[in-house]
């Protein structure tokens, strides 16, 4: 098709129209065009029915052509409207991001908060680093960089449950060296008290001087046996510290004591454990989401290739049916039984008053060939032929005037187009889109046949 | 001879009309030339910040002689 209507072939075709010859009809577009002329520079405009307003202002000369007119020209977009991808400045996430900064003025501005992101002197910068105020905001610094800072300070709630066996292991080697000085001392303070009896005795009677010497022994030996008492004692410190025993001896309260309060403190990081626990499961809750958004896409995904699946087959069953009756000859064809009726005028009858003997309109039967020129209301762009078919079944079930034929994208790319009804212009097709069902109502877009 | 003329200017106008339906360009002489003016889709910002999306059109357009 030509994209140019010049005016030689414009007045042929007036020519053909109106069965009159060539000169005449340039005669008649001449007086028409003068006419229009005319009519502007009179009135400033002159209206012409069907085409549209010529207006003429300041020898400038312009056209708005008739709403109708306009509508056809631009049916492959009817109906499109602006859409707002942005919302205006004055949201509410603006106003709740406003009321935050006013807050965090206010409580600068009352000194409960002071951080170093406030803009100072390099001089207040330099003051800034004095210990007392840098111990502060270093601290500051620290949570505002490290999200982790805090979690292992002695302030924080957090604890990591292996520090417990490191307070354990100190407490225990505190406990043990006490032992081994306690009985240091109480060795020396015997040996010392021996030694002073032993003085006494050799000073006080000469029969003690010979005793004197198994005293030592004896105090030797008492002194090794309590040694090795001791230091049996001191081995099994570190099996018996977590279980209390009653003991006399120093060493073991104190040891028992150390392990006491190690136990109380190993409840207290029980207890911080436990909520450290809890925070590990909800963070595994916070990853469990995005595995679950997973999976009903997954399953969506599936959901869809089954159902296209389905169809396929279902339509080839169909076909398997139909090729099967046409091949046998003892059924009765469907169309032969249609065909009977219509042979008899009644027949003709019932069927010009069932069905619409216009070919434009929504719904009813389809007509043997689509009227070129015509506009209709395409519903499906499917790349899959058979399920375009079943598409156009369903949509001839439900009464529609369905038709079906095969479209080239301009990305070169085939597609089968399904679409309703036949209407003379594009008023019409944007009135029978008031009338389908949804999500055919929102979901469409008309289409000239050509 | 009056409805002959209004059939002609009706015919007139209903061949201008189809043409350009078909988004053909229509040459009339001692006055203009009607054309087919495509817009592209495209964006713009409102002064409040909203950001709209204006469909693409086909616009009847007229450039006088």
């Amino acid at each position: 098709m030509e994209m140019k209507l010049s005016y030689k072939d414009l007045i042929t075709l007036l020519a053909t129209e109106l069965k009159i010859d060539e000169k005449l009809a340039s005669e008649n577009l001449a007086a028409w065009v003068e006419a229009v002329k005319k009519g502007a520079k009179e009135n400033g405009e002159y209206h012409v029915a069907g085409l549209g307003t010529f207006s003429l202002v300041k020898g400038e000369w312009s056209f708005s052509p008739e709403n109708e007119l306009a509508l056809e020209v631009n049916y492959k977009y009817a109906g499109m409207k602006p859409i707002e991808i942005l919302p205006a400045y004055a949201s509410k996430i603006g106003k709740a991001e406003d009321e935050k900064d006013k807050s965090h003025d206010d409580k600068t501005e009352s000194g409960e908060v002071k951080t170093e992101q406030e803009v100072k002197s390099p001089e207040e910068e330099s003051k800034k680093e004095k210990p007392p105020e840098t111990s502060i905001s270093h601290k500051e610094k620290l949570e505002d960089e490290d999200p982790f800072f805090g979690l292992d300070s002695a302030d924080s709630d957090f604890h990591d449950p292996f520090d417990v066996l490191d307070e354990f292991d100190s407490g225990e080697k505190k406990s043990i060296l006490k032992q081994e000085e306690t009985d240091d001392s109480k060795m020396e303070a015997r040996l010392d008290k021996d030694k002073k009896d032993a003085v006494n005795q050799d000073s006080g009677t000469g029969k003690n001087s010979k005793t004197g010497i198994n005293v030592d022994e004896k105090t030797d030996k008492k002194a090794d046996k309590e040694v090795t008492k001791t230091g049996k004692k001191a081995d099994d410190v570190p099996r018996k510290a977590t279980a209390p025993e009653k003991e006399t001896s120093t060493g073991f309260t104190d040891a028992v004591r150390v392990s006491g309060s190690d136990s109380g403190g190993v409840k207290k990081n029980t207890k911080v454990s436990d909520k450290r626990r809890r925070a590990d499961k909800s963070n595994s809750k916070i990853w469990m989401l995005p595995i679950f958004v997973a999976a009903i896409i997954l399953a969506a995904m599936l959901y869809f290739h089954f159902e296209g699946w389905f169809l396929a087959q279902k339509n080839r069953i169909e076909q398997m049916i139909t090729e099967q009756q046409t091949d046998s000859p003892e059924v009765p064809l469907v169309s032969d039984e249609i065909a009977e009726p219509d042979a008899s005028e009644d027949g003709i009858d019932a069927l010009e008053d069932g069905i619409d003997a216009s070919p434009f309109g929504l719904m009813g039967m389809e007509e043997g060939d689509l009227l070129y020129g015509s506009y209709t209301i395409v519903l499906h762009s499917i790349v899959s032929e058979n399920r375009a078919q079943i598409e156009k079944n369903r949509l001839q079930e439900e009464g529609f005037k369905a038709t079906m034929w095969q479209a080239t994208l301009p990305n070169g790319r085939q597609t089968w187009r399904v679409g309703v009804g036949q209407f003379e212009n594009v008023s019409d097709a944007e009135e029978a889109i008031s009338n389908l069902p949804e999500p055919y109502k929102s979901n469409n877009f008309i289409i000239r046949i050509r | 001879m009056a409805m002959t003329q209004k059939e002609t200017e009706q015919k007139i106008t209903a061949l201008i009309a189809k043409a350009l339906k078909q988004h053909q360009e229509v040459e009339l002489k001692n006055l203009g030339v009607f054309s087919i003016f495509h817009r592209k889709q495209d964006h713009r910002q409102e002064k409040d910040g909203r950001v709209l999306l204006a469909p693409p059109a086909d616009i009847i357009t007229f450039r006088s002689d």
